[in-house]
């Protein structure tokens, strides 16, 4: 898809952006280019779409020189995304998003088609945002936005430059895992910039690691945190994946953000068969979104005998008690340890379910804490363990 | 007591010459202001747009017209009755379109060099041709701005209209002259009013005009980040 041949960039005053860059990227392949700033990531994004131009050696896209195409109609072909969300102020939403068709002239039906499709793939219902402008949207929604607008005319390469970056930790992390389910759907050629190891982990099929100008090391995700090629890269890894001191973590940094649930409305008997499947003796009652309380094993079986089909609400108990995310994480663990709760549900203040947090939680963060010194290639996952 | 007796007898000037006066109006708004102005736009916003394409144009342009903007206006009309447009409106009007020149070409070239960078990027990464950039993302997002210049030009030129009379042209600053020649202070008012009040109101509507001319979406931005 796109193969970079001997590529360097000098900028004026000598300084060396990019040296003798050798890469080939697949079709399909999702690559994150890392490294600290001023490593070159950036410049290499954009010496593919030519906003900048290499000094010296030769890109391909799809087989062809791109100093041989035509600049305008390559840059149609190719989704590009930035780091400051870069929505035009003065256009609605829908106007954002069909930029590219509208420049490529699509007829208006086929655009106002493809704005709705899209909306709602990220789950904006477009009779509401169609015509919203970018100010009257918060920041994650814009940058939704921003990476609709990158596949509106549904192209084969995808450029992201730091496109997470400017939002804030809760947004950031919630917008990867949208796209992280987005991108498997897609199955588009990505090519992402980010200085945030444990994003790269998170999306990419393949990690390059950068340093004044040149790859340090290509690899995995796995192969990155397993076997980094040099200190440069084992003290980035290790810098991602290092938890922070016990005293202040919050709720958020400990809970496991998918607990098992079970919809209110469902009977016992699909109840049962969640908790083998999942190995787990309790299950969160939710219904919308919205926790509805607890039923455990042991409250299943007396009614399970008579009636398999009877709703989980009917015997489920009231919340166990509850937290916030943005609690320190002392105040859930006095709950599991003095109070003897097996379990803490952590609930938005409108009551929306988001977590739980449970005594193999809080053992992930001891092992954690107790293991920083060594080396840092230990994942994050303390939010693991069975409810 | 004599103030007050000048202002009736403005007032009283003012109703029983009225055809008289309206028609010194309408010359000074559309000869002297709105004439000038307009080609002053036609002539200011391509030469500012311009100056943001090719760089090297902007410092002789600004050049130019920063000394033509240092020039006193009086003199500046004055220098145009022997260059072949002798006495009467034509001098005044040629001083004053150079005269506007300035803040409509200043604004325009701040305007759309102000634009953020990263939506110019984004615009250009996306593929857009360096035309469509300026035509749907530039002078969109600085129009507001370059409507200021225009205000800002109007304003000085309804002021400076006045002078025109001193070249032999025609306007309310003919009430003025002919006040100052024959000592009447009434006659001065006769002009200066509503010359005055003329600037005031331009002001106001122009105002309006700058906040109409902003789209919607750019204004929402503003209010949000106020």
């Amino acid at each position: 898809m796109v193969t970079f041949e001997h590529v360097t960039k000098k900028y004026k005053g000598g300084t060396e952006a990019v040296r003798d860059l050798n890469l080939t990227i697949e079709k399909g392949q999702f690559v994150v280019l890392i490294g600290p700033s001023g490593c070159g990531k950036t410049t290499t994004l954009k010496m593919v779409n030519r906003l900048i131009e290499p000094t010296s050696g030769e890109i391909y896209f799809q087989g062809q020189k791109t100093s041989a195409l035509n600049l305008v109609e390559m840059r149609r072909n190719i989704g590009y995304v930035i780091q400051n969300i870069g929505l035009l102020p003065h256009l609605t939403v829908a106007a954002n998003i069909a930029l590219v068709p509208e420049l490529k002239g699509w007829p208006r039906k086929k655009r106002e088609e493809r704005v709705d499709e899209l909306l709602s793939m990220v789950g904006m219902e477009p009779s509401i945002y169609r015509n919203r402008y970018p100010a009257q949207l918060s920041g994650g929604q814009q940058q939704r936005i921003g990476v609709l607008r990158a596949l509106a005319a549904d192209p084969e390469l995808i450029l992201m430059d730091e496109p997470f970056g400017a939002l804030d930790p809760l947004t950031r992390e919630q917008l990867q895992l949208e796209f992280k389910r987005l991108k498997e759907r897609l199955k588009k050629t990505i090519i992402f910039v980010t200085h945030d190891m444990n994003e790269a982990l998170l999306l990419g099929d393949r990690i390059i690691v950068m340093k004044d100008g040149v790859v340090v090391q290509d690899d995995t995700p796995e192969g990155i945190l397993r076997h980094p090629a040099n200190e440069f890269v084992a003290s980035f890894v290790g810098r991602a994946a290092k938890p922070q001191a016990a005293s202040d973590l919050l709720v958020r940094d400990v809970m496991n953000p998918a607990p098992i649930t079970i919809e209110a409305k469902r009977g016992l008997g699909e109840a049962l068969k969640r908790m083998q499947k999942y190995k787990v003796d309790s299950l969160l009652v939710v219904s919308d979104g919205v926790l509805r309380g607890l039923v455990q094993a042991r409250d299943l079986y007396p009614h399970l005998i008579r009636d398999e089909r009877l709703p989980v609400e009917e015997v489920a108990t009231p919340p166990p008690v509850t937290v916030t995310a943005d609690m320190p994480l002392s105040q859930a663990a006095v709950h599991l340890t003095a109070h003897g709760h097996n379990l803490v549900a952590v609930v938005s203040p409108e009551g929306r379910l988001e977590g739980v947090v449970t005594r193999a939680s809080l053992v992930g963060v001891l092992v954690d804490s107790l293991n920083t010194s060594g080396d840092g290639g230990a994942q994050l996952s303390a939010g693991g363990g069975g409810q | 007591m004599t103030v007050f007796a000048t202002w009736l007898k403005m007032w009283s000037y003012l109703t029983t010459n009225l055809p008289e006066v309206v028609r010194a109006l309408e010359e000074h708004v559309l000869l002297l202001v709105v004439f000038p102005v307009a080609m002053a736009v036609v002539v200011a916003v391509p030469l500012g747009i311009a100056a943001t394409r090719w760089s090297w144009l902007e410092k002789p342009i600004m050049a130019v017209i920063n000394i033509i903007q240092t020039i006193p206006s009086l003199a500046l009309m004055a220098l145009f009755i022997p260059l072949g447009l002798g006495i009467g409106n034509k001098p005044a009007i040629v001083a004053l379109f150079l005269y506007s020149l300035l803040p409509i070409l200043r604004n325009t070239y701040t305007g759309i060099k102000g634009v953020d960078a990263d939506l110019k990027e984004a615009a250009t990464g996306m593929g857009m041709t360096e035309f469509e950039r300026l035509l749907r993302v530039e002078l969109p997002l600085a129009v507001p701005v370059i409507m200021a210049g225009v205000r800002t030009a109007t304003v000085i030129a309804i002021g400076t209209a006045t002078l025109a009379a001193m070249v032999g042209g025609g306007g309310l600053g003919r009430y003025i002259y002919r006040g100052l020649q024959l000592m009447r202070d009434y006659l001065i008012l006769v002009g200066a009013v509503p010359a005055a009040a003329l600037a005031l109101v331009a002001d106001f509507v122009l105002g309006h005009v700058e906040y109409w001319v902003t789209p919607e979406g750019l204004r929402l931005s503003r209010e949000k980040s106020e």
